[in-house]
């Protein structure tokens, strides 16, 4: 299960040992790769959607993390500095904030000695763990979610709940996409989207570009802090739906909320399990209660990555009831693979969705 | 006769050339070792002000500098480019300085210092960088002084030797 582009995106970063024990790995893995995790004098760790496994020193995978090959301190630093292209100095930024993304927007978590400055994180230095998430690109994948976030041929404002891993950036890129295009099966014209990009996750941009497919009518902000992003595009690009991943600080929801008022539409993305977890973190509880938002929907992995657990009505109608997971006959959400099956039908868990209190 | 003087114009031309050579060494170390600072100090702005990306700095070094030295840098960026796999910018730059430098006047003690630069080049933040690209050029500039002392004092010297000792050649011969 090699995801698409490896050979161009991942495999060159990696340093050349690491590069090649993976390569062998990858045909033995039960089902699609999410992460590679490199730790300094520790196991070559994969986590894939049903599960994880080390690898092997010899071929194959192991459960077994002594017979596990294991990551040296020139592997982590080779590959670290391949991955900031040689020059560690010109992502300064994205280490303070413990991530970078490579070519093609999958983004690398990192872990390391912090160096304070004031109490604040200056920088990480002695980087030794790094966490390649693989992004995937899941075309369709919104198909069985978009008719039910329009409303008289326009996109209702809408926040995506997902707990880590189970693919709202995924979600948001295919619904930025469609509505870009226009979905005629959705009552819904192309229109012009804006999306604010700060981890270059959604679009994986290199030099600007949009390297996965965003839509016609996308303009992406490359790498820009998400209020001032959101601000920067209402302004000055006149768009529609304005798309953003992740937000929770109060500056992004009063970002939000100046967004509605211009009257353009929100697509945003939040860390939570459900709508009472959301609503529970003081800024996103303020924009629900504002009513910025007309659904929420959450998504889980219960029937693997990008399962839709709930699709909730916050714009105070009757709540939508729990529909199947992304796409009709599409299985059911990012992690069906072949072998897996088919599973439409109505997701396990929730219902109609109403935030209490 | 004509032979021998024939053998002997070869004895001083070649001692002479001998001597010109070891000379146009000192005279040259000092400009290549100027070459090298400006190059350092072209990358210490571009890492400092423009977080430029080492493949484009190292370039814009290369062309910013002498003949001499310019290649060192110019390979260090051309093993960094597009298609390198597992390289560092240690690695690209320790490599250009074994096959680019012995074209240029530089003595080891003064590659030395390159190479020391390349186990933390790009492997830091921008301060740290700058402070590293900062102590090299000191140091050049130190060995730069050395060399000018160097010249004043061996640059003729060597011509004399070069020329004297061919002489002195000759007549031993003869």
């Amino acid at each position: 299960m090699i995801p698409a582009r490896f050979d161009q995106e991942i495999l060159p970063v990696l340093a050349p040992r690491v590069a090649q024990l993976i390569q062998a790995a990858l045909p033995h893995l039960p089902a699609p790769l999410e992460e590679i995790r490199l730790r300094e004098d520790r196991p070559l760790h994969l986590v894939h959607t049903s599960g994880d496994a080390f690898i092997g020193r010899s071929d194959g995978l192991t459960q077994d993390p002594h017979r596990a090959a294991v990551a040296s301190h020139d592997d982590l630093l080779r590959t670290f500095q391949m991955m900031a292209q040689g020059s560690v100095y010109a992502w300064e930024d994205e280490i303070r904030g413990g991530f970078l993304t490579l070519m093609g927007g999958h983004r690398v978590g990192l872990a390391g000695r912090a160096v304070l400055d004031s109490g604040r994180i200056r920088t990480l230095k002695q980087v030794s763990s790094l966490n390649i998430r693989v992004a995937r690109e899941v075309p369709g994948c919104a198909n069985g979610l978009l008719p039910r976030l329009v409303k008289g041929g326009r996109v209702v404002s809408t926040l995506i709940i997902s707990p880590p891993q189970a693919g709202k950036t995924t979600l948001l890129r295919d619904l930025v996409r469609q509505i870009s295009a226009g979905a005629p099966g959705a009552g819904l014209k192309g229109c012009k989207v804006g999306l604010v990009d700060e981890r270059s996750e959604v679009a994986g941009c290199s030099a600007g570009v949009p390297q996965r497919d965003v839509g016609p009518r996308t303009d992406v902000l490359d790498a820009c802090p998400k209020a001032e992003g959101m601000m920067l595009l209402i302004r000055s690009l006149s768009p529609a739906v304005v798309a953003v991943d992740e937000i929770g600080r109060p500056a992004d929801a009063e970002a939000v909320l100046e967004a509605l008022h211009a009257g353009v539409a929100v697509l945003a993305t939040a860390h939570g399990y459900s709508v009472e977890d959301v609503a529970r973190r003081p800024a996103l509880a303020e924009l629900i209660r504002a009513g910025a938002f007309g659904r929420a929907v959450v998504l889980g992995r219960s029937r693997g990555p990008g399962t839709v657990e709930q699709v909730a009505d916050l714009g105070g109608e009757a709540g939508a009831a729990a529909g199947p997971a992304f796409g009709p006959g599409q299985g059911h959400g990012l992690g069906a693979g072949p072998g897996q099956g088919p599973g439409p039908g109505p997701a396990p868990v929730g219902g109609g969705g109403r935030v209490a209190g | 006769m004509l032979g021998k003087a024939i053998g002997a114009l070869i004895i001083l031309g070649a001692s002479s050339y001998a001597g010109w050579h070891v000379a146009g060494g000192y005279a040259r170390r000092p400009a290549h070792l100027r070459d090298l600072q400006t190059a350092l100090a072209v990358l210490q702005t571009e890492v400092e002000y423009g977080a430029t990306p080492l493949p484009i700095a190292l370039r814009s070094a290369a062309g910013a500098t002498g003949p001499a030295v310019a290649p060192i840098f110019g390979g260090a960026a051309a093993r960094l480019g597009a298609g390198s796999r597992g390289i560092t910018p240690g690695d690209a730059l320790r490599e250009a300085i074994a096959e680019e430098a012995a074209a240029s006047a530089l003595r080891p003690e003064d590659l030395d210092v390159l190479r020391a630069l390349a186990g933390t080049l790009g492997a830091s933040g921008r301060e740290d960088q700058v402070r590293h690209l900062a102590l090299a050029r000191e140091r050049l500039t130190g060995l730069e002084a050395q060399a000018q002392e160097q010249r004043a004092r061996y640059e003729k010297l060597a011509r004399y030797v070069g020329v004297l000792s061919g002489a002195a050649l000759v007549l031993i011969l003869i």
